[in-house]
């Protein structure tokens, strides 16, 4: 049977620029403002292990040159403008969100008139015929408090309901970085948790957070000092779907840091311990546990799957990593880090850490300068790139030193900043901080101001924000480089 | 092994390539790229300060071409003239002989294998290319590096 989309997914960005496209703040009926408004959304699919989201790259507004009627109650576009949208999809692979507003519609179950299923029970199976798979073809209504989308699904031949529409990022630098808008036809009532596990947390956190966590996906990547504190905190916590990615096993000198293994894990995967641990521990929550690198190709298809990504990682290609596939399939990252300096007499060690949010509009690793370039080139180098350097003494694998009570704080952190994007969703307020600082020998931590560079090649307006499936990560040792050119001999002077 | 596909990402890293080999290409002549999967890039001739065995060398740039890659990823390797050495005739630090294993047919053809590790890179945006790091800046730095022949040449 084939598998539904289950949301849009768009960045927070493009979500207010279509906002205030489609819903003047001065419409009145007989007015300019007061007409219907469209705009058409290029998509990229992100098909995963576990359901079909699609994520919007850019937005084409229609301006009046653009329709061929525009009214109160209806709009249509003109040939030139579909066919200029077309052409993108079938030239470079986009899929298409059809997008139109309900200006008038204050009602909080806004949905498609009888005139918008006629027009979709009409274009979409042709669309379908033109432009082949993976395409995708959805459309959207907007009204002043709610929303509607559906799609067409080829194997059924039919327009199927999207579960929500989900925004990710932050509108202004004290926002959530985690919307969802459920669709009115999709729109079920929640159920809310009886389950007296959690009974002594809900009247911290609220209903409404814990229910968001018990349907979150989290994918936990990187099961060190960090990750094991994170992913059995997370299973504590409540959250519905545990994806745990390590490729290591347990060695002796872990055992110092790693929360729950013990000397009978040595030899085991990282994440299968953690995964029985959590099975125990914690029976209600679903684990799935890949032991490979997050670029390996098992690992990728469960992570783009998350609803929140932890980055729990110790390496800067690791990271870099982390930082693409969150801009390129609009999931929001929270990555942590420890760092320990230690003095000159070996004693006098400088202790602390750092968790931060990546997002769409708010920022990311790069921009910000958390990426250290040599060391990301070298980890995401092919293997006998990183061996040559060796040899030379460029690359080192040295073993870092690390105490669990550093990890430990920071990574109580790093859930409570998971906890708080969930709470945000639900109550659209109590922000995530974009950065906390953890300094271990000043005992204490705080938050710190972040900026977002809008020419950042990687999050910014030209960068790769929303590609998703159609320009997926892939380890440089997967791929074959092409022929080098032929040494000339022509410079010898 | 895979091929690398023509997906969006690569048809992404050839337009920026295309963009730099066409700005390079005004100062210091024929700048080429691989236009298939955009791994390398090429410049046959490329000045260099006085104090060496040559006036200009040829450059051949290895474009980090993973996902992520250029220009998340910076450029470190380069190879160049495999007989390039100072006045004196001292070999140069940094400059290898010997590739990694994968391409000592490569060096056999008459290249050297040199590197230059970055510690800020902030590569510039696809709207700019002269507002942050490119092969643009990347190759202003090997200017500098063959200027700075004591430290090059190892010289006390």
């Amino acid at each position: 049977m084939a598998r539904d989309v289950d949301d849009i997914v768009l960045s927070s960005t493009l979500w207010s620029e279509l906002r205030s496209h489609l819903l003047s703040a001065n419409a009145k009926p007989g007015h300019p403002g007061g007409d219907e408004q469209m705009a058409f959304i290029l998509a990229a699919p992100n098909v995963s292990a576990s359901r079909i989201r699609l994520v919007g790259h850019e937005l084409l507004r229609a301006h009046p040159p653009d329709l061929d009627h525009q009214s109160p109650s209806a709009i249509s576009p003109n040939g030139q403008f579909v066919a200029t949208a077309l052409t993108r999809c079938r030239r470079e692979g986009w899929s298409l969100i059809e997008v139109h507003s309900h200006p008038f519609d204050p009602a909080s179950h806004t949905t498609f008139s009888g005139i918008d299923w006629s027009n979709d029970r009409m274009k979409m199976p042709r669309l379908a015929a033109m432009l082949p798979e993976p395409f995708y073809h959805a459309t959207m209504v907007v009204g002043q408090n709610s929303l509607d989308a559906h799609y067409y699904q080829r194997a059924a031949s039919a327009i199927r309901p999207v579960k929500q529409v989900t925004i990710v990022g932050g509108f202004s630098g004290d926002s959530p970085v985690l919307h969802h808008f459920p669709a009115s036809s999709s729109a079920a009532a929640s159920v809310l948790p009886q389950d007296a596990r959690h009974s002594r947390q809900l009247p911290l956190l609220g209903v409404a957070t814990q229910a968001a966590l018990s349907k979150a996906r989290v994918a936990v990547v990187g099961l060190g000092g960090l990750g094991s504190f994170v992913a059995l905190e997370l299973a504590y916590l409540g959250v519905g779907h545990l994806i745990l990615i390590d490729p290591d096993r347990i060695e002796l000198s872990n055992l110092n840091r790693l929360i729950g293994a013990g000397p009978d894990d040595v030899g085991r995967y990282k994440v299968d311990v953690f995964r029985d641990l959590i099975e125990r521990l914690a029976p209600g929550v679903a684990v799935t546990a890949v032991a490979a690198p997050l670029l390996d190709n098992e690992a990728l298809h469960h992570a783009k799957a998350a609803d929140v990504l932890l980055g729990c990682v110790d390496t800067h290609g690791a990271r870099l990593s982390l930082n693409h596939l969150s801009i390129r399939y609009l999931i929001p990252l929270i990555d942590a880090g420890t760092g320990a300096r230690l003095g000159t007499d070996g004693l006098d060690a400088k202790l602390g850490g750092q968790v931060q949010v990546v997002a769409p509009g708010v920022g990311c690793l790069e921009c910000r300068g958390f990426i250290h370039p040599q060391r990301a080139a070298y980890d995401l180098a092919p293997p006998e790139m990183q061996e040559y350097e060796r040899d030379h003494g460029y690359g080192t694998e040295e073993a870092r030193p690390s105490v669990i009570f550093l990890n430990g704080v920071v990574a109580s952190i790093q859930v409570a900043e998971t906890a708080r994007t969930f709470t945000a969703t639900s109550v659209s307020k109590d922000v995530t901080p974009k950065l906390v600082i953890y300094d271990a020998n000043a005992q204490r931590a705080f938050s710190a101001a972040v900026s977002y560079s809008p020419e950042c090649a990687t999050c910014g307006t030209h960068g790769v924000t929303g590609l998703a499936d159609l320009a997926p990560l892939q380890a440089a040792f997967q791929v074959a480089p092409t022929a080098r050119p032929a040494f000339a001999r022509a410079s010898l002077s | 092994m895979q091929s690398i596909t023509n997906d969006l990402e690569t048809r992404r890293r050839l337009s920026r390539l295309k963009t730099e080999a066409l700005l390079l290409s005004r100062r210091f002549g024929d700048a080429r790229f691989d236009t298939e999967s955009g791994t390398w890039f090429y410049i046959e001739r490329f000045p260099i300060a006085s104090g060496w065995n040559k006036t200009h060398i040829e450059l051949l740039i290895d474009i980090p071409y993973g996902t992520p890659g250029y220009p998340s990823v910076p450029p470190e390797w380069f190879w160049t003239d495999h007989d390039l050495r100072t006045n004196e005739g001292q070999s140069l630090n940094h400059f290898f002989t010997r590739g990694p294993s994968t391409d000592r047919e490569h060096l056999d053809h008459g290249w050297g294998h040199f590197c230059v590790h970055l510690i800020g890179w902030r590569p510039a945006g696809g709207a700019d290319l002269l507002r942050g790091h490119s092969l643009i800046t990347y190759l202003d730095l090997i200017t500098a590096i063959f200027r700075d022949q004591r430290t090059l040449s190892g010289a006390r």
